[in-house]
């Protein structure tokens, strides 16, 4: 079994690209598992319609319940995608990161990993913020982690932020795979992912460029290669999984992300070059 | 003292707390192979069986703590006599078990997959339960644990009898009779027990086996290696291997010995509710009450929890149910002062408990509300309770005739030599206004202006509780050496005297007061000249200007003045020779400055820890105080074990100092027993 963690910088594309490979791996014939790690569980919103959703927090929440069953927790998806979704507190109360860490413990006890899954998709939220949000990185159950990151200084940092996680998860068997670039359309955009990508000894995948259909697709709530499977930004999706597909343990490594003062440098140089 | 891993001990002391001051008897506890614990319970003449389920929660049994608890059988058909057993024992096991459940009752390693199947088993799934020659069941040792042949053989050992057992991983080949499949192994024995012992033997491995694995462990073979370790087996924490109540001061100390109309909101979860209440009791050890290892009901029954559940933490945070529960305990209790306590989870998940409380102070604005905010590097942030204690009851000075004194950290009402003082000090004509820290008392403190100097108890955990609260008091603050020994209390009240200008004490008041207790002292002193006291200092000490006080306590000059001899040990603390020689004669001298009585002193110089063992075994003393922390060469080497908390203030409370060291010294428990206990570098 497969296991893939994308992070990113909030608003970066994660889910968008997630969705999509998950389909890609899903049309190729193997069994996926989509699990959203986010409160706002909007992971699954291209492939589970809006009012079907169901997350694991709100499960735990009825009077009575002591444990959930995989049928309760896992939802059948469009594109033969299953989907979990962690869901959690409204914005400023509770604790979102243990309710990841919990939904993990709620995977453990339903058994849903061992339900015969080819490939496990963690769709993780945002920056890795607490404890609760590595737990795809800290308690092992992701093994490859891309990171979605765009030529913008604050979705680099964050891209380092994250790997320096990934380095105090090494111990788990987790790596860096690949910075997954998803362009804005700044200048200089890919070159300045490439020089960050071989920086941080990882390397750079398939680039995924702007593109309408991307926008088109998530207003009828459809991942791209469902909604426009011919348009130029699914074969560009197409490509991508191609490389996620290929990877192998020598694509992974445990990255080195920059020092501070270093990430500083690495920017001035960028927008200079 | 409940050692967590000699079930004798332990269970015999849950049975009691089951059924102590009910009119629940407890007829014993059996435990089951499968992790279920038994309770015999008796009352109004029938009896209930309760069996706890303590690792699974059973889908048709009421859940209780992670596991099931139901009654199994009654000698009633009235199921009210089921019920009534079941909520009793709830609520005590509830009230008692927190966060640091007893090892034999907690299930352990539920997150640990993978277990080397090697020589450290036993250590990764049950340490510290299953010990080799430490567990003992009945008159059974466990004496071996040995991995060989793939399997792992644990035998207990009687002088009459041997008990042999196997634990066998899936898939490997039975040894003996099966007992019992666990998933991840077996418990097989090479014959069935022949004597309840042997039986009872079984049962309790079987037992704690049961709490220790889990369906989806998975034991990997030594020799075969493997990427993850099982070094995330988890290290069991048992309150009762203390000896000693670890601080004498304490919020949760204070809130219990406080006598007033308190009532308390603790804004934690269940497991938070602080074992340190319950542990303790009202008592300290300081004050020369010895902690009880009980429950205190009263505590209990004025504190109310928001008891945040998991999903409260992670979907809503808590901030309703403290304040739905502060204004439910105010209109229910009307109490005089409302104490909200915080704790960790909530300050993590970031709830505004301030806020909660600033809300019901300012909807109830005559009642003194105090909000104790956590703080993660001062265990429990008393001393800002002192101070916010003092801020919201002490009321504007009241002028009244004559001098008063408010005591500070001179022990609680169940303190025995504090009604002496107070005498004490009354025949100065000073009044003792009131007496807080450790406890307090709500009239009291509303009163506590109207004192003309704040006593202040001269230890250090006294002063740093306090230091908060003295500049809100509008009270001079002072120290004076602590009444202890006859010279001791008289140079106290000499000096209380000096600090509020009244009239000292004269010569007839002391003769008048020492004519009574003179005889009885001096038959004592006599008594105490023919014993010696083995005192253990580090020569580090010495450069300390008070090192001869120990928590305000003089006491190695309170032995010289009762006419013990002394033979003081200086142990090298430093790596350099020369230093530790420069400390020695420095300690000398400083002996020599303090001590009256030189004749009964000797000194000797420690080099190394080693070779004090030694020196305690053959030195002809009965008693030792040591600096040693933890030290079990005392006992190991039959002396007795003395320390400030023995001593008592006042001049009735050193008649008794005295007499109650020369009975320990006279009393030869451990010269008698000191073979049986366990050697001194055995750790628990």
């Amino acid at each position: 079994m497969r296991t893939l963690a994308f992070y990113g910088k909030g608003g970066i594309g994660k889910t968008t690209v997630a969705t999509n490979i998950s389909v890609l791996f899903a049309k190729d014939g193997r069994r996926v598992l989509q699990v959203g790690c986010d409160p706002k569980h909007d992971s699954s919103y291209k492939l589970v319609a809006r009012e079907q959703v169901r997350t694991v927090m709100g499960l735990l929440q009825v009077p009575g319940t002591q444990t959930l069953t995989r049928e309760q927790v896992v939802m059948h998806g469009r594109m033969g995608v299953d989907c979990v979704e962690t869901g959690g507190p409204e914005p400023g109360v509770g604790c979102a990161g243990r309710g990841i860490t919990r939904m993990f413990e709620v995977l453990g006890e339903a058994k849903v990993l061992e339900s015969g899954y080819d490939v496990v998709v963690y769709d993780v939220l945002g920056d890795v913020v607490c404890g609760g949000f590595a737990a795809p990185l800290r308690r092992g159950f992701a093994r490859e982690v891309y990171v979605v990151a765009s030529g913008e200084i604050m979705a680099l940092y964050a891209a380092n932020n994250i790997c320096r996680a990934i380095v105090t998860h090494a111990r788990n068997g987790v790596a860096l795979a690949g910075v997954v670039a998803n362009l804005r359309g700044s200048s200089k955009e890919l070159a300045t992912l490439q020089a960050f990508a071989a920086r941080i000894g990882s390397r750079l995948l398939h680039p995924i460029p702007q593109h309408e259909a991307v926008q088109e697709a998530e207003r009828h709530s459809r991942t791209v290669i469902e909604h426009a499977p011919d348009c130029a930004i699914a074969h560009d999706y197409t490509a991508l999984f191609g490389e996620i597909q290929a990877t192998t343990q020598e694509d992974c490594c445990i990255p080195r992300p920059l020092e501070d003062t270093e990430f500083e440098q690495f920017v001035l140089n960028a927008m200079v070059a | 003292m409940i050692k967590a891993n000699q079930p004798d001990f332990f269970f015999p002391w849950l049975e009691r707390f089951v059924a102590a001051g009910s009119p629940w008897g407890c007829d014993g506890t059996t435990v089951g192979l499968d992790g279920t614990l038994c309770l015999h319970l008796t009352g109004a003449g029938q009896q209930v069986d309760l069996m706890w389920d303590v690792g699974t929660p059973r889908e048709d049994k009421p859940t209780f703590r992670g596991g099931s608890l139901w009654v199994e059988r009654a000698s009633s058909t009235d199921p009210r006599l089921g019920k009534a057993a079941l909520r009793h024992v709830a609520a005590r096991l509830t009230a008692m078990f927190h966060k640091h459940t007893p090892a034999l009752l907690t299930r352990r390693n539920r997150e640990l997959v993978d277990v080397r199947f090697g020589p450290g088993l036993l250590e990764s799934l049950c340490g510290e339960i299953l010990c080799v020659g430490q567990t003992r069941r009945a008159d059974h040792l466990l004496a071996e644990a040995t991995h060989r042949d793939r399997a792992f053989e644990l035998r207990f050992r009687s002088s009459g009898s041997e008990l042999l057992m196997h634990l066998v991983p899936r898939g490997a080949p039975a040894k003996g009779e099966v007992v019992r499949d666990y998933g991840p192994c077996a418990l097989c024995t090479a014959r069935m027990p022949a004597s309840d012992a042997e039986r009872s033997i079984l049962d309790f491995v079987g037992y704690v086996l049961a709490l220790s694995m889990h369906p989806q462990m998975r034991f990997i073979e030594d020799a075969a290696g493997s990427a993850r370790s099982d070094a995330g087996a988890q290290r069991l924490i048992n309150p009762f291997l203390h000896d000693a109540v670890p601080a004498d001061i304490s919020l949760m100390n204070a809130l219990q010995g406080c006598s007033g109309g308190l009532s308390m909101v603790a804004h934690s979860d269940r497991e938070c509710l602080s074992y340190c209440p319950l542990m303790t009791g009202p008592s300290q050890s300081l004050y020369l009450t010895r902690p009880e290892l009980r429950p205190n009901l009263e505590f209990l029954r004025r504190l109310r929890l928001t008891d945040l559940s998991e999903q409260a933490v992670i979907m809503s945070g808590g901030e309703g149910a403290l304040a739905s529960l502060l204004q439910e305990t105010i209109e229910q209790d009307e109490p005089a002062l409302l104490v909200a306590i915080d704790s960790c989870v909530p300050r993590l998940i970031g709830d505004d408990s301030v806020a909660v409380v600033q809300q019901a102070r300012r909807e109830h604005r005559n009642l003194p509300t105090i909000n104790v905010e956590i703080r993660l590097d001062e265990a429990d942030n008393q001393r800002a309770f002192w101070r916010d204690l003092v801020r919201e009851l002490s009321q504007s000075k009241a002028r009244t005739p004559g001098k008063a004194v408010n005591l500070i950290g001179f022990g609680s009402p169940r303190t025995r030599s504090l009604p002496e003082l107070q005498e004490l000090l009354s025949s100065m004509s000073v009044r003792t206004n009131a007496c807080v820290v450790p406890t307090f008392d709500i009239d009291e403190m509303r009163r506590f202006r109207d004192a003309d100097l704040n006593l202040v108890f001269p230890a250090k955990h006294v002063r740093e509780a306090f230091e908060l609260a003295q500049p809100e008091c509008g009270v001079v603050g002072a120290e004076a050496a602590a009444p202890f020994g006859l010279e001791g209390t008289r140079a106290w009240l000499l000096e209380v005297a000096n600090l509020l200008a009244v009239e000292p004490p004269g010569e007839p008041f002391f003769q008048q007061r020492m004519s009574s207790l003179r005889a009885r002292w001096d038959a004592l002193a006599r008594r105490a000249a023919g014993h010696r006291v083995g005192v253990v200092l580090l020569d580090c000490h010495f450069r300390e200007p008070d090192c001869m006080v120990r928590m305000g306590v003089p006491w190695l000059g309170c032995l010289d003045e009762m006419g013990f001899a002394l033979e003081v040990m200086v142990v090298r603390t430093h790596a350099h020779a020369g230093s530790h020689e420069r400390d020695f004669q420095h300690a000398r001298q400083r002996l020599g400055e303090v001590l009256r009585s030189h004749s009964g002193l000797s000194v000797t110089k420690v080099d190394a820890l080693d070779a004090l063992g030694d020196l305690l075994r053959k030195g002809k003393f009965e008693l030792v105080y040591t600096e040693v922390a933890q030290d079990r060469r005392v006992t190991t080497a039959g002396k007795v074990p003395v320390s400030p908390f023995d001593f008592e203030m006042g001049f009735q409370g050193g008649l008794r100092t005295l007499r109650r060291l020369l009975n320990l010294a006279e009393t030869p428990f451990f010269q008698r027993y000191h073979q049986h206990l366990p050697p001194a570098d055995w750790k628990p």
